[in-house]
């Protein structure tokens, strides 16, 4: 009982697996990987792809534990290195494409009232954007980050990250309507 | 902008969601982290490889360094009492090969002494402190004269004893062999020797003459004056005597 309660301590966890104990890190990795191979999948359509990116991140993660500080949550810290394992595995398949838009402004029609949508709806939404506008869309709105922040993170202009976003928005207004259009056989947007 | 309630919505489902991983996942993860430590550990001992390379480097030049300096350096030794003593205990002809090198290095000296004197032209060669010691020491002292000026009375009056010896000796038909004409020249030195140290005209020991004497058991290059004087007298008499005879 002692040991299990040992080592459902996260912080003694992340101790010992920093100092490469496998046990550790095992433990750590079941904790966090499902949560984590869901993060990867907003990114990549392919669940296999989205699995090796998940791995490349767990293995950055405990290449790099002794740098990890007490300062945030270390679930946080995991989800940032899979946010850019996911991006870094977006750009060496060169799926990325950005194109600017001229306007940049927010959408006052953008107002899609199904709140009902089950997950797997939404992740089919999200997957049908293209890989520029999904980046962009779910580190915006999924995660929480700032233009700014995307813009240093995908390597693109402040701007282009929120026409990005724009564009994404207006087709992901139009694939709901589509999608309502396909469920109740009327358009309800 | 007002949060989208759409947004929210999928951002809370998708927060919700968790995809179990497949079961090769964690191996795939725990191969890749066994080949990096391996190639870390390896990477370690490349280090560790170049680190000792370059001490032993290091300790090899200071090694030859160092040597050098020993080299540059003179020791100064100190001469156990032991060996003094073992000096005394050693054959007479070794001591004496000892004085012929020290006789050696004295005329050494002195030619050094004599040669800038031979060439004026040449610029005058400054004697070092040593070197003008040792010129004191080859220098002949007046006391010493004093001495010798009735030792060499004596050497004669022996040479003219011995001559008379063996001639009285050849006269009477039979001759005198190389050793025996050795032995007769080492008693003749003896008695100068006695003679020297003991004053017969007061009836006492010299002490300035014993004194000498020791010295001259350091140094006895005036014992083996004497004897070649003697063996030379001897000879050029013994050549005379015999050129007179023919």
């Amino acid at each position: 009982m002692k040991v299990i309660t040992f080592f459902n301590n996260e912080k003694q966890l992340i101790k010992k697996a920093a100092k490469g104990d496998r046990e550790a890190q095992r433990r750590l990795y079941e904790l966090h990987s499902p949560k984590m191979l869901s993060v990867c999948r907003r990114y990549l359509k392919d669940i296999m792809q989205a699995e090796e990116a998940m791995c490349n991140g767990f293995l950055k993660v405990f290449k790099n534990l002794d740098r990890f500080r007490d300062e945030g949550s270390f679930e946080g810290w995991v989800r940032r290195i899979m946010v850019n394992e996911s991006i870094s595995y977006l750009r060496k398949e060169q799926k990325m494409i950005f194109t600017d838009y001229d306007n940049q402004g927010d959408d006052p029609a953008y107002n899609p009232q199904d709140s009902n949508l089950e997950v797997e709806h939404i992740q089919l939404l999200i997957d049908q954007l293209p890989e520029g506008y999904r980046a962009v869309f779910v580190m915006y709105a999924i995660e929480g980050y700032k233009h700014q922040e995307i813009a240093k993170m995908l390597e693109i202009a402040e701007s282009t990250s929120k026409s990005q976003l724009f564009k994404a928005r207006k087709l992901l207004q139009q694939k709901l309507s589509e999608l309502n259009t396909y469920k109740y056989g009327a358009d309800k947007i | 902008m007002a949060p989208i309630k759409f947004e929210e919505n999928m951002r809370e489902r998708l927060e919700q969601r968790e995809i179990k991983p497949s079961a090769g996942a964690w191996e795939r993860i725990e191969q890749d982290l066994d080949t990096s430590a391996k190639r870390k550990s390896k990477k370690n001992y490349g280090w560790l490889l170049l680190a000792a390379s370059f001490i032993g480097l290091l300790i090899l030049s200071g090694k030859f360094f160092f040597g050098v300096d020993q080299n540059q350096n003179p020791q100064v030794v100190e001469v156990p009492v032991e060996e003094i003593k073992i000096e005394t205990d050693l054959p007479v002809e070794q001591k004496q090969n000892k004085l012929i090198d020290k006789e050696l290095v004295r005329e050494e000296v002195v030619r050094v002494q004599e040669k800038p004197a031979e060439n004026e032209s040449n610029p005058k060669v400054e004697l070092s402190a040593k070197q003008k010691e040792a010129l004191v020491i080859t220098e002949t002292s007046p006391e010493k004269e004093a001495l010798e000026a009735p030792v060499q009375q004596k050497i004669d009056a022996e040479v003219d004893a011995i001559i008379a010896k063996v001639q009285e000796q050849q006269n009477a038909g039979a001759a005198y062999s190389d050793a025996e004409i050795d032995k007769l020249l080492r008693d003749a030195q003896r008695d100068i020797i006695s003679e020297k140290v003991f004053d017969k005209e007061r009836n006492a020991v010299s002490a300035e003459a014993l004194l000498y004497e020791v010295e001259e058991e350091l140094d006895p290059s005036f014992r083996d004056r004497v004897f070649e004087a003697l063996k030379e007298g001897f000879l050029k008499a013994r050549e005379a005597v015999a050129s007179r005879n023919n």
